[in-house]
């Protein structure tokens, strides 16, 4: 049984240009010694999450975005981190670099040319890019204690998987009444239409202490953007 | 009349309100900080001259704060954002908290009393991390009769508090963490060192060997919120990565001229791990010969002083590389384009 670890302090992570374009990086062993490893939360049992890894790779094609919608919920659940917890890049990088890298390779398709895949897909700062902490960050921040309901809402959304960072970038993507209103106001609406409203909405907002506005101001406030966009 | 917010320093964020809005006007006048529902505990770290609270040094096992504040508008300055028949009945006032790293996101309602407005809001340590930022905010609480130049719809900001900073978490304030660094308010320092040199923002400490240590000003006002700034791109990032590049190329010459000093009698593999890695790192931008040839021919110039202009010279162009300093200096140039156009 595994439980969470964390890359240590000032450990610099170099990842070879053929773990990045490898389709099973493990095979080339760990690119950090142990010593740059330590237990972190307590130590955290990661069954769950590993059989959930293992459930994702059986049931979905190499590079098929859709495994997102399906693993996002339970994999938030599969992870019990505060906040606080969460905010250590450090965990997300050992999951993806140590842990599970080759699931990472599995999720994206190498890039550019020459092909690989991108570093901060298995580590770095970004956690609006980095593997798991983009599908934990989405569910953490629409759930309401245990119903995910806007999460499942927002997922299966046909523009979520191009939206994510203008949504979960931006201002009231941090706050939960204006996720829901959001997610209520772009039911049936394009992808680009949910785009603009992301835009405008983070530019009309500044204006507006937006914590003091419950679900029904910013029903409000988005449906009059909403119209002005239309 | 339009009023905006000025300053890049002391702003975080530039907003430009299409109406008249009162800056800065809210003050917080009292603050107290219970610590695990203790009473005060946390008051001796409240610093009101720097709009502060550090916690950092506090014990790590705590687990729930409550800031208990007073606001004021000691100028009277939100009576001119109101347009007319509208009195201060018609406004709230909001203590709120936003942690960029945990993206918390909350709000307390102030009730109004005497003076001022006064109020008490909660956080748990599970909820905050690194910095925390405190800022009051004066709202419209409805929709009024539009006037223009005036505020008419229900939640739009009337006025703000100078934002406070509150710090939990000791954070690496340098890119790469290469570089151990530490606040301290060289005012207040027993350092010697520190304390004579408080007009200054930074001292490096050399004196050990396996580590240096950038010490950094708390007494210059506003210099760690500039400085901690989390943003990637905005205007006030583009200004702290320009402060702290003017404070690193300095220090890193320092390191650099420091190991260099050392006698070549000491093999590059027997200098401390950092003067190594970092001469290395700076060779590596100069390309003329292998990393380890040109960190040679750096220590035998500078031992024989011969050529040590070109020496210095071949430094300072490699730490620009390693700052990426033109790339810094386009964006920032980009960020005040249109202050410097209309100037």
């Amino acid at each position: 049984m595994t439980n969470t670890m964390r890359i240590v302090d000032n450990v610099e992570i170099t990842l070879s240009e053929e773990f990045l374009t490898s389709d099973t990086p493990s095979d080339l062993g760990s690119p950090l010694y142990n010593s740059a490893m330590e237990e972190c939360f307590g130590g955290i049992a990661l069954t769950q999450f590993d059989e959930l890894i293992n459930k994702t790779m059986n049931s979905f094609k190499r590079y098929d975005a859709s495994m997102d919608i399906n693993m996002t919920v339970d994999l938030h659940k599969s992870l019990p981190l505060t906040r606080r917890q969460a905010s250590d890049m450090r965990f997300w990088s050992w999951l993806g670099v140590i842990h599970v890298p080759d699931f990472v390779a599995w999720r994206w398709k190498p890039a550019g040319t020459p092909a690989k895949r991108s570093k901060v897909r298995f580590c770095g700062t970004d956690r609006v890019r980095q593997t798991f902490a983009r599908l934990w960050w989405a569910a953490e921040l629409t759930r309401k204690e245990n119903d995910y309901t806007i999460t499942a809402e927002l997922l299966n959304h046909p523009g979520f998987q191009n939206n994510y960072e203008a949504i979960f970038g931006r201002a009231f993507g941090s706050y939960f009444p204006a996720m829901e209103a959001f997610v209520n106001i772009i039911k049936d609406k394009k992808e680009r239409f949910i785009e603009i409203l992301a835009i405008e909405l983070g530019y009309a907002l500044t204006t507006n202490v937006l914590e003091s506005m419950d679900k029904n101001d910013l029903l409000t406030f988005m449906n009059n953007l909403a119209i002005k966009i239309e | 009349m339009l009023t905006v917010r000025k300053g890049v320093l002391a702003m975080p964020t530039s907003i430009f309100y299409p109406y008249r809005y009162a800056a800065e006007a809210l003050e917080i006048s009292e603050a107290t900080l219970d610590v695990d529902n203790v009473d005060g505990a946390g008051n001796d770290f409240i610093n009101n001259e720097h709009h502060s609270i550090i916690m950092t040094s506090y014990e790590s096992n705590w687990s729930n704060l409550k800031l208990k504040i007073k606001i004021t508008d000691p100028n009277q300055q939100i009576d001119g954002t109101l347009s007319k028949g509208i009195s201060k009945n018609d406004i709230k006032v909001w203590l709120v908290v936003r942690n960029k790293t945990t993206r918390l996101r909350k709000a307390v309602q102030l009730t109004k009393k005497n003076n001022g407005w006064n109020g008490e809001l909660s956080l748990l340590r599970d909820e905050i991390a690194r910095t925390t930022d405190i800022e009051c905010y004066a709202s419209l609480s409805r929709n009024v009769k539009k006037e223009e130049g005036f505020a008419s719809n229900i939640n739009e900001r009337l006025a703000d508090s100078v934002p406070w900073k509150l710090y939990t978490d000791i954070v690496p304030a340098m890119p790469g963490g290469a570089l151990n660094s530490e606040w301290v308010d060289f005012k207040e320092s027993t350092n010697p060192e520190l304390n004579e040199r408080k007009d200054c923002v930074w001292y490096l400490d050399l004196s050990d060997s396996e580590s240096p240590c950038l010490y950094l000003n708390e007494s210059v006002p506003k210099l760690r919120q500039t400085l901690e700034v989390e943003s990637k791109t905005s205007k006030p990032a583009r200004v702290r990565d320009a402060l702290i590049h003017s404070i690193l190329q300095s220090a890193i010459i320092e390191m650099t001229v420091f190991s260099l000093s050392k006698s070549q009698d000491t093999e590059l593999d027997e200098l401390p791990k950092w003067q190594k890695k970092l001469l290395i790192s700076l060779a590596k931008k100069i390309d003329s010969g292998s990393e380890e040839a040109v960190v040679n021919r750096w220590r035998t110039s500078w031992e024989s002083s011969t050529e040590t202009g070109q020496t210095l010279a071949e430094v300072t162009t490699a730490i620009q590389r390693h700052l990426n300093l033109n790339l810094s200096s386009e964006y920032l140039a980009k960020s005040v384009e249109k202050e410097i156009s209309n100037d």
